[in-house]
């Protein structure tokens, strides 16, 4: 009896502690938002909701992992929205999965726990596969959710009532435009080989930047793809391919190596380095990391393209704060207004002074009042 | 040379929980002498090797060694009081070379480069350490996985005379454990030399052999065990091999102690045929008959090859040659689940090992060889299990709380009555039982004995590995004695005319 | 003699012969790895010329093995002992960010050079020291407590720089990789370094010895008096100096202190050691043999790239010559009973 006792206290213990930690998030300092009204979209503003409640909006951010800065910079997106409304009425949660579907899945059902039908969803899905299982939670408890970067085919929004919207940077086209920018820069003007070293097989986003990549090469016949490699979001795996193909091909035959991500570009560019080919070999990744944006500051990387975070967290959950407020009722949008492409940024040499000091030097403004502005494009899901 | 006394123990007495395998041994042994120790498997030599040695206390008793009491704490305190012993099973770690052997643990002798160790200076002392038990031609620097028995023979007495040393005492104690076991006649007189060199210079040795002639042609004195007590010593010479063989194996326990008034006859039919059977290097040229009802003993001392037939006849081990017959069809068992397909189920020597799931109840246990009979599709009933369980129960008075009582809460002798009544709840014809009556007590080996005579009343047939000798003959129709790998005689016990202990031991050693 | 000694005598021969019989396979087993590894070489050298050029065979492949081989040399002890190291790649990720942050780097102030790598590298050998301490007072079993470090050590890593990693601008560290020194970046020699003390350590001293005792038969050394907890303590300690070493190696090679430094190192440390030759039941093996394995396994990965083997076939051919490998060399006994 007295064991169960005081295990039970212990319980009681963690528990508050881990509620006491979640709340209180150490405030930066608050950003003054243009209180400008501009022309009303016939989305309600979060500002102006009538119904104001007592209960506590969890926002759950369920993420690959935490190291990886554009996560980061979500979460900072999500914190600037929860300033601008009143920090206390919100309950931030930022879980990793580590990679693991079956992680995110629990994370997703822990933070709904949490808040029940007081919950949002923001979540990068690890797989397709999570996406299915997502949907069907959500639909069940009630919750809304949207999804960035991955879907699942078959599981589109506006099939069903929670399922808000999918947003992806736009990837295929970006992409596709980055590696005609480069290619026309090559020695000989869209003549040359590259290699590609790719992210994790099946992933979404790896898949689409690839064809970005291939949609570019139709388009330069002359460039010729002399290999393609998985490397599995891993800078080492990155390196060790370099280094192999290096000696495969020899220094003076290639021209670029294209990367699915900023991290693995940039490994390669150190092992560049080390050979005193970087610049000499272009290299280009997809992210917009700030290493990233310092190397192509410095000419070791040709260009990246950036999603762009703070515009994708921060209205996004705009976007889903007015539907658990009940201000913006989904199945009224059109497939469009559910399922689309924000607007990424292409940054290479000639733009990127420019978007230090937009995105870097200071904090993006966000405009959360009007968060369908983020609709670039729609995205077609067959 | 004087003889003074290096080594005695006075009542030395040894409990395992419940059973006392040592009972207040009393032993002395003088400088430059060789004794010899003899006993029947369980007797106690090794308990009594293992507390000199330090590796577990005496439950009671005392013992001095070169004058002082002596209680080692591990076998470093013996060693460094000039005990060493080498052991049945080989103490040589196999990627090690001869050298690292013998100086395991004493590196700091050869320290070089701080850490490192001077093996070449090391090579050249076990040269010399190897010399002095005249086995100078031994490469101290090969691997001891890549000698052979006699050659790793060697090296452990080389090893054990270099931890005595750190006594710096003028007598040593060696303890010699079936040190002959694997050696051919040519190692063999080569061991003798060296043990003798040894007596020569004042050290003293044990000497624990299962080969009378050997005990006989080597040592002064010899002790004799017998059920944990000594029951006296001998001189030597003025011993011979019937009058030890009286010493160690005769007994008075009565007939009614093994129930050999149920024995019954066996039938006529042959449920087992076995024809020059074979494992290499364990036996050879086995050939007995089992007929229906029938108790039939092997006996025979450790490296007899008993074990391993037993192993081969219950599917463990595939003979590599000779067959086997049951009913007249030739069987090829590929498992001990196969055998079991045919009727034939051990009762296992290590019983906490192989025998019982100690963590699970009785009921569980007792049904988990014949699961396919009892389960209807994919169920198991709990209600039928506990019916079977209570069966058993009741027919083996097994002392429990229950069907749900954890096996491992049961007495050593309760315990081998739930893996004969598995054993028997599998409807098998042939039972085979290694050592039934090892770690039980008195009262459990009676019902044991009774239970041995029941089953063979109802016609299943029983091949029994007894714990001691006179239980073998006692329970058995029929005494199959093996040697070395060979069977050495095949002689009728029948209830009114039980052969001679010492007889049959006479083809046991 | 008695009469049946001539009879026991063939008995015990048998014996004796079919031990010999086992030893003469042992030995052909042991030269299935070298075998292998040549056989790699002329395979993949045949495919593509480019494979056997000395700027793929030395430059390249030995730089690339560099980092597994100091890993290699750690679990080699480990697995020598009869225990399992499953910590490889928290420890190493975590040591890559933890130097990250003592020297001289973007996100704080701290210059400490030299000094940044040997504090790296005696905290990594702590860690080592209290997962020794752990197996071996707590006697949880090496599995369990070096699966739990690496996590631990892990979230610590990833603690370190919340998020964003800091770009290590400490030069010294950042010319381990860009220096060279007859054609062989510096760290390469390191850990070439490593191997040697690696080598040292089992065949040189006391300590080698009693780690093949305890794998081998760990009664004995108990029984003799060696002081079994200590060497192993000390093992684990090893490991944690290796894993310290090869996390400075791998922040050196990529610039930034992250915890991939570690990632997808596990499974090609354990590879190496057992393709090499060493046994996962303990005491049999050693460095050379995982010198050996390190090379199949870089060979393999380098050579089918090379090859153009698709990349869905990659880990599929890994996999299969693995398990070729350990089939071929191992002796498994019909009752052994494999869990």
């Amino acid at each position: 009896m007295k064991k169960l006792l005081s295990v039970s206290i212990a319980l009681i213990m963690v528990l508050m502690l881990a509620a006491c930690s979640n709340e209180g998030d150490s405030g930066t300092e608050k950003k003054s938002t243009s209180s400008e009204l501009t022309e009303s979209s016939e989305a309600p503003k979060p500002t102006e909701s009538a119904e104001s409640t007592d209960e506590k909006l969890v926002i759950g951010i369920s993420v690959r992992n935490i190291e990886n800065p554009y996560y980061v910079q979500i979460y900072d997106a999500v914190k600037q929205f929860t300033e601008y409304m009143g920090e206390e009425k919100f309950d931030i949660q930022f879980i990793a999965c580590d990679s693991s579907d079956d992680q995110q899945v629990s994370d997703v059902q822990a933070m709904i726990a949490r808040g029940g039908k007081n919950t949002v969803i923001y979540i990068d899905p690890n797989n397709a596969a999570v996406c299915s299982s997502v949907a069907k939670i959500c639909e069940e408890a009630g919750v809304y959710w949207c999804s960035v970067w991955s879907y699942a085919d078959g599981v589109y929004p506006y099939n069903f009532n929670y399922y808000a919207f999918h947003q992806t940077p736009g990837q295929v086209e970006s992409e596709k435009e980055l590696c005609l920018d480069m290619f026309s820069q090559f020695e000989e003007a869209n003549k040359g080989k590259i290699l590609a070293i790719k992210g994790l097989e099946g992933n979404t986003a790896s898949i689409d930047r690839f064809a970005g990549l291939n949609e570019a090469l139709k388009e330069a016949p002359d460039v010729e793809l002399l290999d393609s490699q998985n490397g599995d979001w891993n800078p080492q795996t990155a390196q060790t391919l370099t280094t192999t193909w290096l000696n495969k091909y020899g220094a003076d035959e290639i021209d670029a190596i294209w990367c699915a991500n900023d991290e693995m570009a940039l490994a390669v560019i150190e092992t560049l380095k080390s050979q005193g080919l970087n610049g000499k070999i272009k290299v280009t990744g997809f992210d917009g990391i700030t290493d990233a944006v310092n190397a192509i500051k410095s000419d070791d990387m040709f260009g990246t393209v950036g999603a762009n975070p703070w515009l994708e967290g921060g209205q996004g959950v705009a976007y889903l704060y007015a539907c658990w407020k009940g201000d913006l009722d989904v199945t009224s949008l059109s497939e469009g207004e559910r399922c689309f492409y924000t607007e990424p940024q292409i940054l290479t040499k000639e733009n990127i002074d420019d978007f230090i000091k937009d995105y870097i030097d200071n904090s993006p403004e966000i405009d959360f009042d009007n968060y369908m502005d983020m609709i670039y494009a729609p995205l077609e899901l067959e | 040379m004087e003889h003074t006394t290096i080594f005695s123990c006075k009542n030395i007495t040894k409990d395992f929980s419940g059973m006392r395998a040592l009972d207040s041994i009393d032993m002395d042994i003088k400088s430059g002498e060789i004794v010899g120790l003899i006993g029947e498997n369980g007797a106690g030599k090794s308990t009594l090797l293992k507390i000199i040695m330090g590796f577990q206390p005496a439950t009671s008793g005392e013992m001095y060694m070169n004058g002082e009491r002596f209680s080692p704490a591990g076998t470093r305190d013996a060693n460094y009081k000039g005990i060493g012993m080498v052991y049945q099973e080989q103490s040589l770690i196999t990627n090690l070379t001869v050298a690292q052997n013998i100086y395991f643990g004493f590196e700091k002798k050869f320290r070089q480069f701080g850490i490192g160790v001077n093996w070449k200076e090391m090579n050249e002392q076990a040269r010399r350490v190897l010399a002095e038990v005249g086995s100078g031609e031994i490469a101290p620097g090969k691997k001891a996985g890549e000698l052979n028995f006699a050659t790793r023979q060697m090296v452990e007495i080389a090893k054990v005379l270099n931890s005595v040393r750190l006594s710096n005492a003028d007598h040593y104690l060696i303890l010699l454990d079936e040190p002959t076991s694997l050696l051919n006649d040519n190692e063999i007189k080569l061991l003798f030399k060296q043990v003798q060199k040894l007596k020569e210079e004042g050290h003293s040795i044990v000497f624990v052999s299962h080969r009378l002639d050997e005990v006989l042609e080597l040592t002064d004195r010899i002790y004799v065990f017998k059920d944990g007590k000594g029951v006296g010593q001998v001189e030597t010479k003025k011993a011979d091999e019937a009058t030890l063989y009286e010493m160690m194996v005769g007994r008075s326990t009565s007939g009614e102690y093994f129930k050999i008034e149920k024995q019954k006859e066996p039938g006529d039919e042959i449920v087992l045929e076995v024809k020059d059977l074979a494992l290499k290097g364990a036996f050879k040229e086995v050939s007995f008959q089992l007929h229906k009802g029938e108790a039939f003993g092997i006996c025979g001392v450790v490296g007899s090859g008993k074990e391993e037939l037993c192993s081969v006849l219950i599917g463990d081990d595939k003979p590599t040659a000779g067959t086997i017959w049951q009913n007249g069809s030739q069987r090829k068992f590929s498992s001990p689940a196969d055998a079991l397909k045919h009727g034939i189920i051990t009762v296992p020597k290590e019983r906490r090992v192989e025998g019982i799931v100690e963590i699970r109840s009785i009921g569980d246990n007792i049904i988990i060889s014949n699961l396919d009979e009892i389960r209807q599709g994919c169920y198991l009933s709990p209600g039928k299990i506990k019916d079977i369980g209570e069966q058993w129960i009741d027919r083996l008075s097994i002392k429990c709380t229950g069907v749900d009582a954890l096996v491992q809460s049961l007495s050593g002798g309760n315990a081998q009555k739930v893996v004969f009544a598995r054993a028997l709840q599998s409807s098998c014809r042939i039972l085979i039982l290694n050592h039934p009556t090892r770690g039980v007590d008195v009262g459990a080996k009676e019902e044991i004995y009774t239970l041995i005579r029941e089953i063979t009343a109802q016609g299943i047939s029983v091949i029994v590995l007894g714990d001691t000798l006179d239980e073998c003959i006692a329970l058995s129709n029929t005494v199959m004695v093996m040697k070395d790998g060979f069977v050495t005689k095949i002689v009728d016990a029948p209830k009114y005319n039980k052969p001679d202990q010492v007889k049959v031991a006479q083809f046991m050693m | 003699m008695q009469n049946s000694s001539k009879e026991s005598i063939t008995i015990a021969e048998e014996f004796i012969r079919e031990t010999k019989k086992q030893e003469q396979r042992a030995i052909i087993m042991k030269l299935v790895p070298i075998v292998l590894l040549i056989a790699l070489i002329i395979i993949f050298g045949s495919i593509t010329p480019q494979f056997l050029t000395v700027s793929n065979l030395y430059s390249n492949i030995l730089e690339q093995l560099s980092i597994l081989l100091v890993t290699s040399m750690g679990t080699t002890f480990v697995i020598l002992m009869g225990g399992i190291d499953l910590s490889t790649e928290g420890m190493v990720g975590f040591a890559g960010c933890f130097v990250g942050l003592l020297v001289q780097n973007s996100a704080n102030d701290m210059n400490l050079g030299i000094l940044g790598i040997i504090i790296t590298i005696l905290f990594s050998a702590l860690i080592g020291a209290g997962i020794g301490l752990i197996h071996t007072k707590l006697r949880l079993p090496s599995f369990i407590i070096t699966f739990s470090a690496g996590y631990i050590a892990q979230g610590l890593g990833v603690l370190t720089y919340k998020g964003i990693p800091a770009a290590i601008l400490d030069e010294g560290i950042r010319n381990l990789y860009f220096h060279k020194i007859a054609g062989l970046p510096v760290l390469t020699w390191i850990a070439f370094v490593v191997f040697f003390i690696a080598l040292f350590l089992e065949k040189k001293t006391a300590f080698g010895r009693y780690v093949f005792a305890i794998g081998d038969n760990e009664k004995i050394p108990v029984m003799s008096g060696v002081n079994v907890n200590k060497v192993k303590i000390l093992v684990f300690v090893w490991t944690g100096i290796c894993f310290g070493i090869a996390g400075i190696m791998g922040a050196a090679k990529l610039g930034t202190s992250q915890i991939y430094i570690g990632q997808d190192l596990l499974f090609p440390t354990l590879t190496a050691v057992v393709v090499g030759g060493t046994s996962m039941s303990g005491g049999q093996g050693g460095v050379v043999n995982t010198l050996i394995g390190v090379l199949i396994v870089t060979v393999l990965q380098n050579g089918m790239v090379m090859a153009g083997v698709p990349n869905e076939l990659q880990k599929g051919v890994q996999g299969l010559i693995i398990i070729s490998v350990i089939v071929l060399s191992r002796r498994r006994s019909r009752k052994q009973i494999v869990k």
